[in-house]
């Protein structure tokens, strides 16, 4: 719990003043193009100003994972509802921007670590989850390369179309893993946890296959 | 008697229809009907737009911005209802939809995006870099993580070449055991690609697996390495064409990335008729469509850049 906590505010400490830069920034733009209502759909981008990392270092403890915490649903409960009608539990627990896109979930949990599997660049754990009626394997993502984009894709106050293009869009999730991968995941993908109870808060995004493959954005060992 | 009635009911009602189709045109303008992507797009296109009563003009800009924007003279001069249109570049575009817009014709852009909103009605947008990253990710565990790999990539004038390569490189960069030994333009086509792959194998005989931008070139590699007998080397591709499909299920070309062209245009046309009759979509402008990996678990399901369930 301490380290990444500590990590968390010395991150917020170093960043403070970056943030300051950004919604300076921001402001700027806002007023510069208030007239048109392009610049009200795209706050968080301009062709020049907007630096997804400094955005997402800027946000994350104040924005991106309370609005992922607030509304995390238990692990199990959601696990078992998509096993038993996915689409019922899309329509509960889902959320998506696109009509034609999968559905992403935002969950928490307390469990224990049955397998470690950290030879691959996608790293992960493999959870114990025994009174989840759904059969199907509930990972964990520790990288160092985190797959997919299902924190993004679970945020409540950013829209594809808040973007330039793609590649902002893009570059904004890439940021939110990579720094996934520097401040939540480096004392777990290190450490042999095996056997040990964890408690997390992240997104996972549903795959045709039935499997939960989870980014963290908080997650800390219990003792 | 009844005979000649029956007539006279046909040929007003052929009346009819001609008077109401003659008043509501949609112009589908893709870039060339070469790459079987595009083709299977303005298929698409133009079958849903003729299926809902509407009559067509299809055209193609072959990726030149003056011409994409005499072809919007052509939609304006022909008072289009609506402009389908898969762009001929982010910025060169912005002018040409403006344009419309100022003459009072909606746009509905399908597959690449421009770099500005609110001219256009709907940007239903293939997420290209999503479908790289996807692409990228089964390639990195088709080379078990590690060992030289080549890339070959698209038309440099073409944002989505950039955009793929980006979404590739994501991914791949983050695994230090995988070393990139050659990156080369085909500009999309098949027969560059070949020789292209012809010197880069002569150059890196060890390389173990080549990326490509999309399926056209892919289809140029894997024939390169077909002849120089490497048929080991891992391949994958971008588009989801049936060539490709069909050298997957042969165990050629190991994956691609669907995307899902068909569904774009047909969504296009279904807003655009929304539009027409009502004066809005009820969708957001900007709208992302995600690409699907294809390979040989599912290369059977796919025909024509749609996947079956």
């Amino acid at each position: 719990m301490a380290i990444p906590k500590n990590l968390r505010n010395l991150a917020l400490c170093l960043l403070a003043p970056l943030a300051f830069l950004l919604l300076s920034n921001c402001t700027i733009v806002k007023n510069g193009a208030s007239a048109t209502s392009a610049a009200k759909n795209a706050p968080l981008t301009s062709d020049e100003s907007f630096d997804a990392r400094v955005y997402v270092a800027a946000n994350w403890a104040g924005k991106i994972v309370p609005d992922i915490e607030g509304r995390a649903v238990d692990l199990k409960e959601v696990v078992a509802a998509l096993s038993k009608n996915s689409d019922a539990a899309d329509k509960k627990y889902g959320h998506r921007q696109e009509d034609a896109a999968p559905f992403n979930f935002v969950v928490k949990c307390t469990a224990a670590v049955k397998t470690v599997n950290v030879e691959s660049g996608a790293g992960y754990l493999e959870l114990n989850l025994p009174d989840a009626t759904g059969s199907a394997s509930v990972r964990v993502q520790v990288g160092p390369v985190f797959i997919g984009s299902a924190v993004r894709d679970s945020l409540s106050f950013i829209k594809f179309g808040d973007f330039v293009n793609q590649i902002d869009f893009a570059n904004f999730s890439r940021e939110i893993n990579f720094y996934v991968r520097d401040h939540v995941s480096p004392g777990i993908r290190t450490s042999d946890i095996t056997g040990k109870k964890l408690s997390l808060v992240g997104a996972f995004t549903e795959d045709s296959n039935g499997a939960v493959v989870i980014t963290p954005v908080e997650i800390r060992l219990e003792k | 008697m009844k005979t000649s009635r029956f007539l006279t009911v046909l040929a007003m009602t052929a009346a009819m229809a001609s008077f109401v189709s003659a008043q509501k045109l949609i112009v589908i303008i893709t870039p060339s009907h070469d790459n079987p992507f595009f083709k299977t797009e303005a298929d698409v296109a133009k079958a849903s737009a003729e299926k809902l009563g509407y009559k067509t003009l299809v055209l193609s800009h072959d990726d030149d911005a003056n011409k994409q924007d005499q072809e919007f003279d052509t939609a304006i001069g022909s008072k289009a209802a609506a402009i389908i249109l898969d762009n001929a570049g982010a910025d060169a575009t912005i002018a040409a939809v403006q344009k419309a817009k100022d003459a009072g014709i909606p746009s509905f852009l399908i597959d690449r995006e421009i770099n500005k909103t609110d001219i256009a009605v709907s940007q239903i947008v293939s997420n290209n870099y999503q479908g790289a990253t996807v692409g990228g990710q089964e390639f990195v565990k088709l080379m078990g993580e590690k060992g030289d790999y080549a890339e070959i990539t698209g038309l440099e004038s073409d944002t989505n070449a950039g955009i793929r390569s980006k979404g590739f490189h994501e991914i791949i960069d983050q695994y230090p055991n995988l070393k990139l030994v050659a990156q080369q333009s085909a500009n999309w086509s098949q027969t560059e690609a070949y020789t292209k792959t012809e010197s880069v194998i002569q150059a890196h005989p060890d390389v173990k697996g080549i990326i490509c931008g999309n399926d056209t070139m892919a289809m140029g590699v894997i024939a390169a390495l077909k002849a120089a007998g490497k048929s080991k080397v891992i391949v994958v591709g971008f588009d989801g064409s049936n060539d490709v499909r069909d050298s997957i299920i042969a165990g050629g070309i190991k994956a691609t990335v669907l995307q899902t062209c068909a569904y774009n245009a047909e969504l296009a046309v279904a807003q655009a008729d929304k539009y027409i009759k009502t004066g809005s979509t009820g969708k957001p402008e900007k709208q992302l469509t995600d690409c699907v990996l294809i390979n040989s678990k599912n290369a059977k399901k796919l025909n024509n850049f749609v996947l079956a369930k």
